[in-house]
């Protein structure tokens, strides 16, 4: 990019800025945009971060970034933004022009976003200089206790990193077990109290010598470990195992922050995506309206604008999608078309060319930006109309005499929308609780699988679970359900398997090898947390 | 200003420093995949390329996720292999299709499991595959002690120094030896002479140049040139020149003769088979021993001795009479390895469907009565097929050889082995791919345990 270049772009940067704030009434953070080569895109695109940790995942990330991108020249993004303030976005140098304008425009949206949605409210503004600071750290432990240790660590930290959510309450242990405590004591009232008898399960024994039972249950509740159950598995094991050193906690801190980081990230995927993508063609379409783009970068704009957005047969394009929604919702409150007049309305010409003329559409995106997430933001807004107009089927692998055949099984749009949100409910992370922490009396760990109607996959769950032994030092237990009858509960010493086990895990492996071939409504397992912006099918 | 541009960016690459620590741990997964590993076809299918590509498992990141529902539990959202995806279509179009794996050829029936995720394919040095497996198991039976008596050229040597050569071979420092020495001699003849002092004698024969009766009359004759400073003076005969001659090492005496069944009956599978074990056998032999010498013979109702290449990837069929790859083993043994001079190892692979097998017999016999060091059998037996069923599985070689000799038999990894110690006979039956590591265990650590 030689000198004018970067003043033409200077320029177009403070335009975007206030189309973005000012006509599009979008509240962001300052923005910093480097312009960097794609060497240093293989690198963030692999360690999400740029300043995060160094470990052998993240090589094994960059080679594959690196094997794709110098065999085909393709799976490049073309940019990156982290939430931080201000926030830090990456402009690849070898990019066009016109889409150096679009990446800009669309990181406003991301950053907007990043901005006003409530999730991200609790999400550390200063993740790059903390993970910056953790991997010098990180590095000094490794020279310290050996690269092993270290490693086995941060392997499990980032095992268990996505069960933490940035909304874990700041109760301290004390408060808690007085929160329950009241909990426990409360229902007792309402079971013994002078409607008791209407609920009942009206215990007299215990409403004639209340004193002692609730000395009984706080005794008890001293005793609980967890109080009560919690996900934040890494939280829990940071607080409580007696095993890991200082050095190690600090790791897995580290890593449950960066968790915490990306959870909003995950929840609003589609929402975020689709936002920054309906801002980027807003502003790029003022752009050439002001003329401040050729026509030749018109063309080029268009033709990028279409790799993103385009169709993917195998699986759905968070860009087209949370885009199209976007528009629809703003298309509806503009013309009115909601509420119980619109729903009620039966006419069907009436319908289409209903029109109140409120004009509320982009105030009613801005809103939904402010509180969403995304299965509640496809539970509300993607109607039967928009599943036909986006052709969105759900397919099945069959299994033929000679191939393996993807075959489209449904098209009716309220099945497909139930699938779709209840899919998006879940967003690829199920839910464990630690429920016990003094199993047995014997300081076992005891972890449930809240079974919704999906197992887990069990050789992964096994795997982690001898991460979760390695850092707790006592037998683990965990139950689950591989199917609505089946119930089905696995320990793991610390030392590993037992006998009996290890061989069934074998053949467990074995057979589920083929898991990877699924591109599944259970989303996506490896989220592409941070978001970027790449040509979606290519 | 919000737009930045650096234009020299640190490309310091620490990218590059996390992938070398991905790389360290994909070797280690190789060192324990190793014995999973050899029997893959890519290795030695693949020509002269010292370098192979094998799938090692393992590398991922675990975590907790969802899995698919056992087959028969009902309609449930997700797993089931469901997904979602956008384009024109309607129920019942197929959008995508991919072949399972094995492309019908193994035919299994197991769904087809992509590698791409499981695996990652690792390129691998055939040495250091080698390498790790010598770590798994310790150094290979041929012995220090046989290592004596071969000569075997070593490159070219230069040792004696003769009156005669070319220029370019001249050896200065005798030449110029000699030159002194005939020097010193003429000058003390003549000082006996004329009774002159020796440097006198040495400055007269150089103003001479070099003739010993000139010298002897300048002095006579009084016109010995006081200015010039004595040197020496060289002649032809003083030329010293050296001679090349080729150099010998003393080297192992042992001989390994690989023999293999290619006859008609030899399925792929069990070719395959046969050649990965003497593949690898030869592979590990040529690594640790430079001049073990390995011979080849292949045969069908005939044998041959063919070269390296031919032997591991040219096809024949056939009948077969197993006693001929043994005669011509015998003749090898006669005319060029007489067992007193070489250690000889015999290992022959076949399945064991013998046209005569009372010959066979006679032969080994025959070939055990040479004190050879080692006599290997192996019999390759994957599953009963076809040619089993026709003439009786249970009727191949290996039985009629337990039926001639005693063995002490084991049994290791689903495999059978004996040995018969007093012969130096060795028996296996390999069935399957994950045999062959164990069985060359068995061929090679053989002599160790002694």
């Amino acid at each position: 990019m030689n000198k004018s270049e970067l003043k033409r772009l200077i320029k177009i940067e403070q335009r975007i800025k206030e189309i973005a704030t000012e006509d599009l009434n979008l509240n962001c953070y300052p923005i910093e945009f480097d312009i960097i080569p794609p060497q240093k895109m293989l690198e963030i695109m692999a360690y999400n971060i740029p300043t995060n940790i160094s470990n052998w995942k993240k090589g094994r990330d960059y080679e594959r970034e690196r094997t794709i991108y110098e065999h085909s020249g393709r799976g490049m993004p073309y940019e990156v933004v982290i939430n931080s303030n201000p926030a830090k976005a990456y402009l690849m140098n070898n990019n066009k022009f016109s889409v150096q304008c679009l990446v800009m425009a669309h990181v406003y949206g991301h950053c907007a976003f990043f901005t006003t949605n409530k999730y991200f409210r609790n999400s550390r503004q200063d993740i790059v200089g903390i993970l910056y600071e953790a991997s010098r750290r990180f590095l000094k432990y490794e020279h310290r206790f050996g690269i092993d240790e270290v490693e086995k660590t941060v392997d499990a930290g980032h095992a268990l990193q996505w069960h933490s959510s940035p909304f874990e309450s700041n109760e301290t242990q004390e408060e808690k077990r007085h929160r329950i405590f009241e909990q426990e004591k409360r229902k007792m009232h309402a079971n013994s109290g002078s409607f008791g008898d209407l609920t009942g399960n009206n215990k007299k024994e215990i409403n004639e010598d209340i004193e002692l039972f609730n000395q009984k249950l706080w005794r008890s509740l001293k005793l609980k470990t967890p109080i009560e159950p919690t996900e934040d598995l890494l939280g829990y094991l940071i607080d409580n195992s007696r095993v890991l050193e200082d050095w190690q906690k600090d790791i897995l801190e580290v890593l449950r922050m960066e968790g915490q980081y990306y959870w909003p990230m995950m929840k609003t995927k589609y929402m975020n995506e689709g936002f920054a993508t309906v801002i980027h063609e807003k502003i790029m379409k003022k752009l050439f309206e002001e003329g401040l783009l050729t026509s030749e970068e018109h063309s080029d704009f268009n033709y990028s604008n279409s790799l993103v957005k385009s169709e993917n047969p195998f699986g759905l394009n968070p860009y087209l999608i949370g885009s199209e929604i976007w528009r629809n919702i703003e298309e509806r409150w503009d013309k009115g078309r909601y509420g119980d007049d619109w729903e009620n309305c039966l006419n069907a010409n009436e319908k289409e060319n209903w029109d109140t003329g409120a004009m509320e559409g982009w105030q009613k995106c801005l809103d939904t930006v402010e509180t969403y997430v995304d299965w509640f933001f496809l539970q509300d807004f993607l109607t039967p109309e928009l599943i036909r107009d986006l052709k969105i089927y759900i397919f099945k692998q069959k299994e033929m005499p000679q191939s393996i055949d993807y075959v489209i099984t449904k098209d009716e749009a309220k099945e497909i929308k139930r699938k779709l949100v209840r899919a998006f409910a879940q967003s690829g992370i199920p839910k464990i609780e630690i429920i016990n922490g003094d199993y047995q009396d014997r300081g076992w760990l005891r972890l449930v699988h809240k079974y919704d109607g999906i197992p887990l996959e069990e050789s992964y769950a096994k795997k982690t679970m001898e991460h979760i032994a390695y850092l707790w030092g006592k037998p683990v237990c965990m139950d689950s359900k591989m199917d609505d009858s089946t119930e089905v509960s696995w320990k793991i010493n610390p030392e590993g398997w037992e006998a009996g086990d290890d061989a069934e895990e074998k053949k467990e492996e074995d057979k589920n090898s083929n898991w990877g071939d699924y591109p599944i409504l259970v989303l996506d397992p490896d989220p592409l947390t941070q978001p970027y912006l790449c040509p979606w099918y290519d | 200003m919000a737009v930045i541009h650096h234009p020299d960016w640190d490309l310091s690459e620490r990218g590059k420093k996390d992938a070398e620590r991905h790389q360290k741990k994909i070797d280690d997964a190789i060192r324990k995949s190793a014995k999973d590993v050899i029997a893959e076809e890519s290795i030695i299918t693949k020509k002269n390329g010292k370098k192979v590509r094998v799938p090692v498992k393992g590398l991922k990141d675990y975590r907790f996720v969802h899995g698919k529902r056992k087959k028969g539990s009902g309609e449930g959202d997700g797993g089931d292999g469901e997904g979602a995806g956008q384009g024109p279509g309607k129920p019942g179009d197929v959008i995508g299709r991919r072949p399972k794996q094995g492309d019908g050829q193994g035919g299994d029936g197991k769904p087809g499991d992509q590698p791409g995720d499981d695996f990652i394919e690792a390129e691998v040095d055939i040495d250091y595959l080698i390498e790790v497996m010598f770590e798994d198991l310790g150094l290979p039976w041929i012995e220090e002690k046989l290592r004596a008596n071969q000569l075997v050229p070593s490159g070219w040597k230069f040792e004696t120094i003769t009156k005669k050569g070319i220029l370019p071979r001249v050896h200065k420092k005798r030449t110029m030896l000699e030159a002194i020495k005939r020097n010193e001699l003429f000058a003390k003849e003549i000082e006996e002479e004329v009774e002159c002092d020796h440097e006198d004698a040495l400055r007269a024969l150089t103003q001479a140049g070099g003739d010993i009766n000139d010298a002897i009359d300048i002095i006579k004759n009084g016109e010995l040139d006081m200015s010039i400073d004595p040197y020496v003076i060289i002649e032809d005969n003083d030329m010293r020149y050296k001679q090349i001659e080729e150099n010998y090492e003393l080297h192992s005496n042992a001989v390994v003769i690989a023999m293999m069944d290619t006859s008609g009956s030899m399925t792929t599978d069990k070719k395959y088979l046969c050649r990965s074990l003497l593949f690898w056998l030869t592979e590990f032999l040529k690594k640790v021993y430079d001049f073990v010498e390995i011979r080849f013979i292949t045969h069908t109702t005939e044998a041959k001795i063919v070269d390296e290449e031919t032997f591991f990837h040219k096809g024949e069929s056939g009948g077969t009479y197993c006693w001929s790859a043994i005669d011509k083993a015998l003749h090898l043994i006669d005319t060029e390895y007489p067992v007193e001079e070489w250690n000889v190892y015999c290992v022959y692979t076949s399945d064991g469907d013998d046209f005569d097998q009372e010959k066979t017999i006679k032969y080994i016999e025959e070939l055990l009565k040479r004190k050879i060091n080692m006599f290997s059998y192996n019999e390759i037996n994957p599953s009963p097929g076809p040619w089993a069923t026709a003439w009786g599985s249970s009727n191949t070689l290996i039985k009629k050889i337990k039926d001639n000799w005693s063995f002490v038999g084991t049994s290791e990894s689903g495999t059978e082995f004996y040995k018969n110690e007093e012969l130096h006979f060795l028996l296996s039956l390999i069935k399957d791919k994950s045999h062959v590591y164990p069985t060359l265990k068995h061929i090679l650590f053989q002599e160790n345990k002694k």
